[in-house]
């Protein structure tokens, strides 16, 4: 078929036209980016509702357990929950929506209502949902059975559940706290053993004050902790489960003057003690009792733990001349000095995410607990005193706790012992309110 | 006819080839420079130099900061150091004696620099950073006890500064400078394309509701895309966000999710844009990446 020239040329300025129109489209309206690379971290406004029952004890267990979550939630820095007295919306038909509109307008941006039944076998029921508020969509929504009394654990799992939901990250709310508590004067002190919710709730002595503890460690997989203790004049090492109560010794070290830490499989302990006059690393499998000699030198090394993964150990040695902290591979090789701030580091701990370690440092006379990669950079300072020491990790690597301990004045008041808790953006600093005098606190991993 | 046919064809193909290839980087081309070419030298005076900003600068360093980057003393690097890169690396903290010793010299130099303003800012400016510095935003995130140690020791040298700038004392050298440019709406110019200013006033308000989940494991890495459509009076009319696998990866959809909450926030609206350019800016990708905020 013959096409006229006078066709072709018209068939291609029309295609050309087309082309010019869809280059100049694309052009024009091509969409509007704008990169945010900035925020302002604020706690998220969070409207917890009362948690709704039919009886009276529906009710008051449903008040009570609201409030553990709220208090739990506005602890961890990361939530600011609303006054209960500015809520519109007070009460919500039940199997309908929230109204969203009244819940904006008082800018919550994220709302929890729950409701409480307890069921014909005596069993309580918590069910919760939530939801987020701009977005008008269910975040959550969960329902757990458990015996009365445990009213407050299961607060805190919702807590937990809450917390993941929003952040991503794991809770640490259902987790407990083992440290030692003092009391008497400085030359007679009594040391005990105590262990408490995270929370400062439901307290409880554990050991009876005839021997000194120190140093409990909390293994990340099970509810059993070590710690040292003295049998005549010699440190002695005990494994204790705070479930079963059962306990055995671990052995007796000589010139042990922290218990050691378990490994992240919770199979091993890793230690420092003092073999031939030199204080050096040994790992210890807890089933076989064997030990195994990780460091060989004439410095001073002490204090280690392991990485999450166990591949590597930071530890805490004199080998540079002053005492700072080194990485090593888990069979010893390749010792790496981490540390290279003025002062002297102790007690370091690897996070149980992996990504930092925490340290006390001391230096111009004052303590600090701060962290590091684990690398050595990006340390920072988190908390500074007289004492400061003894940092411990939550189960999610997010938040510190330590003790704190101010200086005695001349007529003997002050100098007391206190724990506290911070997370990592090292603002959100608070007190765990302990009876007596508290030190060398342990966190729990969360509880199965 | 052969020829005919072999130039139509040839044709035909090569206006494929140019549309299929061509488009996407013209369109690169042409959005790259937009903002380059009509705005950047005028616009950024303007957006640097918000009222709000200066108050919160004022606030948190008392003293102008800019200057000391061109005319640091010898002494200066740690100083800096902490004030601008807090972020990145967060500093080992001196001890405060030394930091008064350091922070001495530092209202030479502001005494001096204050005539040669504008040049200043000028050169600070086009870093496009008018949103407040690393270490303000920074701050509000990681904390050293260096930063108090700092704080109290600027607490005390600033008396001595105070007696030094006497003669104007109530304006900050920022307040001089856009006070000696003139208002912000003086220099606006509706007609031009959607300018860099417009886009940060835009940036800023979102900054202000973003508050990302800061402790998040690898949160710098994590890049979030929310496409919105607009309503004409610069309220969000629907957000979506845009990306894959945030069933699988709790951190992501946190994170995603706190954006979508930022976009949202009726009280971070209307953005500021102007409505006779609504055909540009009713629908929008914004892209949320918490980088530059928690140290590169």
């Amino acid at each position: 078929m013959i096409v006229p020239r006078w066709k072709q040329i018209i068939c291609a300025g029309g295609l050309f036209s087309l082309l010019f129109i869809a280059v100049n489209n694309q052009v024009f309206s091509a969409e509007l980016r704008i990169d945010i690379t900035q925020g302002t971290v604020k706690p998220l406004p969070v409207a917890i509702t009362a948690f709704v029952g039919a009886s009276v004890i529906e009710k008051e267990y449903g008040r009570n357990i609201t409030r553990v979550i709220s208090s739990d939630l506005e602890r961890s820095g990361l939530f600011k929950p609303l006054d209960q007295r500015a809520f519109i919306q007070s009460e919500q038909p039940p199997g309908t929506l929230p109204r969203f509109s009244d819940w904006r307008v008082i800018n919550a941006q994220a709302l929890v209502q729950g409701r409480i039944e307890l069921i014909a076998d005596g069993r309580l029921k918590v069910e919760f949902r939530l939801w987020d508020v701009f977005a008008e969509q269910q975040m959550q929504g969960l329902a757990y059975f458990t015996a009365p009394d445990n009213w407050r654990r299961v607060a805190h799992i919702v807590s937990d559940a809450i917390y993941k939901r929003v952040t991503g990250e794991n809770g640490y709310f259902d987790t407990r706290i083992v440290y030692v508590s003092e009391t008497g004067p400085q030359t007679r002190r009594i040391k005990r053993l105590a262990i408490m919710d995270q929370d400062g709730e439901n307290h409880e002595f554990l050991t009876d004050g005839g021997t000194l503890v120190l140093t409990p460690r909390f293994s990340p997989t099970s509810q059993d902790i070590t710690y040292l203790s003295y049998y005549g004049d010699k440190p002695r090492v005990y494994i204790f489960n705070i479930d079963t109560g059962h306990q055995e010794v671990l052995g007796d070290f000589p010139g042990m003057t922290f218990a050691p830490r378990f490994s992240a499989d919770g199979k091993k302990v890793i230690l420092s003690m003092a073999k031939d006059g030199n204080s050096e690393i040994f790992t210890m499998d807890i089933n076989t009792r064997v030990t195994k000699r990780i460091t060989n030198h004439s410095a001073i090394d002490t204090s280690p733990s392991f990485s999450p993964d166990g591949k590597f150990i930071i530890f805490n040695s004199d080998r540079g001349g002053s005492q700072q902290l080194y990485v090593m591979r888990a069979d010893g090789r390749n010792v790496k000095r981490i540390s290279h701030g003025k002062g002297r580091y102790a007690t370091p701990v690897w996070s149980p995410r992996g990504d930092l370690i925490a340290f006390t440092k001391f230096t111009g006379g004052r303590f600090f607990i701060g962290v590091m990669r684990p690398d050595g950079k990006g340390e920072r300072l988190l908390a500074e005193d007289f004492l400061v020491e003894a940092p411990t990790w939550a189960p999610n690597g997010r938040v510190l706790m330590f003790f704190r301990q101010g200086r005695t004045r001349k007529d003997g008041s002050g100098g007391k012992s206190r724990l506290y808790s911070i997370d990592l953006t090292g603002h959100n600093e608070r007190q765990v309110i302990t009876p007596l005098d508290a030190s060398d606190p342990a966190w729990s991993p969360l509880i199965p | 006819m052969g020829i005919g046919v072999f130039i139509s064809v040839f044709l035909h193909f090569g206006l494929v080839a140019i549309a299929y290839f061509g488009i996407p980087s013209l369109r690169h081309d042409v959005m790259a420079e937009a903002p380059i070419l009509v705005e950047i030298l005028n616009v950024a005076d303007i957006t640097n130099a918000p009222p709000k900003q200066v108050d919160q600068e004022k606030k948190k360093s008392g003293e102008p900061p800019k200057p000391i980057v061109k005319v640091a003393p010898k002494s200066k690097p740690k100083m800096k150091t902490i004030l601008a890169e807090e972020s990145k690396k967060v500093a080992i903290v001196p001890p405060p004696p030394e930091v008064k010793l350091k922070l001495k010299p530092e209202p030479k130099p502001i005494v001096k620099e204050k005539p040669k303003a504008p040049v200043a800012l000028a050169r600070i400016k086009p870093k496009r950073k008018p949103t407040p510095r690393p270490e303000d935003t920074f701050a509000s995130v990681l904390k050293t006890v260096a930063e108090l140690n700092r704080k109290s020791a600027q607490s005390i040298v600033a008396k001595p500064q105070k007696k030094k700038l006497e003669p104007k004392p109530k304006y900050s050298f920022q307040e001089q400078i856009s006070k000696a440019l003139g208002s912000e709406q003086r220099n606006f110019d509706q007609s031009r394309v959607i300018s860099v200013s417009e886009i940060d006033h835009v940036r800023q308000q979102i900054t202000k509701c973003w508050s990302p989940p800061a402790g998040a494991k690898d949160a710098r890495n994590m890049i979030i895309e929310i496409d919105v459509s607009m309503n004409l009076d610069g309220t969000v009319r629907d957000a979506r966000i845009n990306n894959k696998g945030l069933q699988t990866d709790s951190f992501l959809r946190a994170m995603a999710e706190s954006a979508l909450r930022a976009v949202l926030n009726r009280h971070c609206q209307p953005f500021k844009l102007p409505r006779d350019k609504f055909d540009r800016w009713k629908t929008m990708k914004l892209v949320f990446n918490p980088k530059e905020m928690l140290g590169g």
